[in-house]
């Protein structure tokens, strides 16, 4: 088995893949961040949905769709993508999800200034992407991958604001649900993404 | 309106006047005759004038009270006489001028403008105005309201503000305006003028704000509605977590009615409307206004600020920008500082620090607090020479004068150079035994102070520490640390 640096073009077409050590063990950590995020982030839609006020969080509630400017939901397709598009596209989303959970948390510090809690609990959400995309690029840079193709460029700076202008509190607080959800399905994805270049993951 | 006395056919002459000065009267010539063929109207008054005329419409100044004989002359020598007279006469004005209408979208309120020209009227007259407030498309007036004014001799800008239930967003509006004019000495019929054209509310609604009204504050308790507008059926509306009846206004767009609202959750509580393809939603902060802040202190530390302290008494339910803010002005010097807080703290932690101005001892404080929906204030009226609760003394050091009498010097940061400090020491002897002595020292700008302490056990050991006030006793310091000390061998 030889030792490279490995390369993503299809890592499951050759499972003997392995990489150096110490990119091994970036590997590892980065997917083992993705995991941990992975639980703060359900932790923070529930908390999140704890301070809205019924509806929110009812059974029988199904929030407004709203389109987010900069950022979706992992499309369907994602799984069949080559894993360093996936990887990218996976660092693209993590860059832009910190700005939006600042502007999330600036707006809940106005409506929930009494919850030191959840004010805290989205503040390190956007830290807490933010190193897991660096360290996700970080990786694809390992592997050689990060510079082929154009960078799906995160919408890093994108203001808080729903594809319409409808711009009331309550649009503000589903906007909130809206980003701690792709926060989630994000950091969930990373994750799920990683752990094929984990070995033995 | 008067009737002819001759040729036995009832003409009618009829007689309006706008603003009792001219009047206008028109008449139904005889049978046969055409209009055009009149000659003239002689009109037996003081002047016993006659007027050249080719119609059945004369305007003519105003007539003294009474019977006044109107002849009127054709060409073809027919002749019509009237008796005419003030009380035939109908006193209609023209429609209300110079409206103007506006819309307070975030209040749901009407704004009313105009003028009633009242320079055009004799006067003191009494104008009765009534206005119609109509909901398209049903065109059901929602609100008719009629009242007074005196007309006074001059043009006189009028309001009328009317507060809807429903948010003005969630149907269009028109106004209409119409009046009578009611002079004591005019005997003539008092009629009402035509209504004004409606005037119509314009907004432009934002295609993505379907719900209103939007992040609305107000009372705890009250009432409200909320509409929503949207082209495909609303199946749902609720408040929270209680679904409300729906009341239907016009398309597909509904309402629901809220009764006495109850406090809102920090965020507010949630209106949802549920349609068929899509969920909207709106915010409403229900709170109180700011109470009367209670147990309005204000004292100083050193006189170069004084601390205001307070307990903001009943929570608001207002958080965030909503909160309170609270503003403290002083009306002698003239200044003021504001307390804004985008938290609510908790009651004992409500305080402002005002700078002195040098030598002002009076000071007259207002505290008001303010959030949208209202405002409270306290006053208090002090000298602040009798408001002093000095920092607590620091520094405390002690020296041998000799084996029975120590000096004891400490330091108080202030500026106490126009008063006298009063303050305690206390002595405790290993055995527990304890005293406490007064010492009335000169104050001093940002002074370390000096006392003598005598009548002590030489080679014994003492524990001392200081407080201190004014002479106009207000508070005491804290005590300061304790200080340990061995007096010297006699």
């Amino acid at each position: 088995m030889s030792q490279r640096e490995g390369s993503l073009e299809d890592p499951q077409a050759d499972s003997s893949i392995s990489f150096l050590p110490h990119l091994e063990a970036k590997i590892r950590q980065t997917h083992n961040l993705a995991r941990l995020l992975t639980k703060y982030a359900e932790q923070l839609l529930e908390e999140y949905v704890q301070h809205q006020g019924d509806p929110f969080g009812l059974p029988g509630f199904s929030p407004p769709r709203l389109s987010l400017v900069g950022l979706s939901s992992p499309s369907p397709s994602h799984a069949g993508l080559p894993l360093s598009e996936r990887l990218r596209l996976d660092a693209a989303a993590l860059g832009a999800l910190p700005a939006l959970l600042d502007a999330v948390r600036r707006r809940q510090a106005e409506l929930n200034p009494r919850s030191p809690r959840l004010l805290r609990s989205l503040e390190d959400a956007a830290r807490q992407t933010r190193a897991l995309g660096a360290a996700v690029e970080t990786v694809l840079a390992a592997l050689g991958a990060a510079a082929r193709g154009p960078d799906p460029e995160p919408a890093a700076s994108a203001p808080l604001s729903p594809a319409s202008s409808a711009s009331g509190v309550f649009s503000a607080k589903v906007l909130g649900l809206h980003v701690c959800g792709l926060y989630g399905e994000w950091v969930n994805c990373t994750e799920g993404d990683l752990s094929q270049l984990v070995p033995g993951g | 309106q008067a009737h002819s006395l001759k040729r036995g056919t009832i003409q009618d002459l009829k007689c309006t006047t706008k603003n009792m000065l001219v009047w206008d009267c028109t008449w139904t010539p005889p049978v046969g005759v055409s209009p055009a063929t009149v000659k003239e109207v002689c009109i037996k008054d003081r002047l016993h004038s006659c007027h050249r005329l080719e119609s059945t419409n004369i305007k003519i100044a105003a007539l003294s009270p009474g019977d006044h004989e109107v002849t009127i002359n054709y060409l073809n020598g027919f002749q019509s006489k009237f008796t005419l007279n003030e009380k035939d006469v109908s006193l209609i004005p023209d429609t209300p001028a110079s409206l103007s209408l506006s819309a307070d979208l975030s209040s749901s309120t009407l704004h009313l403008r105009w003028n009633d020209k009242g320079s055009a009227f004799p006067y003191p007259s009494n104008a009765t105005w009534e206005i119609k407030v109509l909901q398209n498309p049903s065109m059901e007036p929602v609100k008719l309201v009629s009242f007074n004014t005196t007309l006074n001799g001059q043009d006189t800008v009028h309001h009328w503000d009317w507060a809807s239930e429903l948010p003005l967003q969630c149907a269009t509006y028109s106004v209409g305006i119409r009046w009578y004019i009611d002079y004591h000495r005019f005997s003539g019929y008092k009629v009402w003028s035509d209504w004004s054209l409606l005037k119509n509310i314009s907004w432009t609604p934002n295609s993505e704000t379907n719900v209103f009204p939007q992040d609305k504050v107000i009372l705890a308790g009250s009432d409200i509605t909320f509409c929503c507008i949207s082209q495909t059926k609303v199946l749902s509306g609720q408040i929270g977590k209680t679904f409300c009846p729906l009341i239907h206004l016009y398309g597909e767009n509904v309402a629901i009615r809220i009764q006495n609202i109850s406090v809102s959750e920090n965020s507010g509580t949630n209106v949802v409307f549920t349609t068929e393809d899509n969920v909207y939603g709106t915010v409403v902060f229900a709170g109180y206004p700011p109470d009367v802040p209670q147990k309005l202190n204000c004292e100083t530390h050193d006189f170069k600020e004084v601390i205001c302290s307070w307990n903001p008494g009943r929570p608001t339910g207002l958080v965030g920008p909503r909160n309170t803010d609270y503003t403290l002005s002083e009306s002698i010097s003239g200044k003021s500082v504001t307390f804004k807080r985008f938290e609510t703290l908790t009651n004992e932690s409500y305080r402002l620090a005002f700078q002195m101005l040098p030598g002002q001892e009076i000071h007259n404080f207002t505290l008001t607090g303010r959030n949208p929906l209202g405002h409270a204030e306290s006053a208090v009226f002090i000298n602040i020479t009798e408001r002093v609760a000095p920092h607590v003394p620091v520094s405390l050091r002690v020296k041998d004068i000799n084996s029975t009498v120590v000096s004891l010097a400490w330091h108080l940061p202030g500026n106490f150079a126009k008063i006298n400090l009063l303050c305690e020491i206390e002595i405790c002897k290993a055995s527990s035994e304890q005293e406490v002595r007064n010492a009335t020292v000169k104050g001093a700008q940002e002074s370390s102070y000096l006392v003598a302490v005598d009548k002590l056990t030489p080679y014994t050991l003492y524990t001392f520490r200081v407080r201190c006030s004014t002479e106009t006793f207000w508070k005491w310091s804290k005590w300061s640390n304790e200080k340990r000390h061995l007096t010297t061998e006699a």
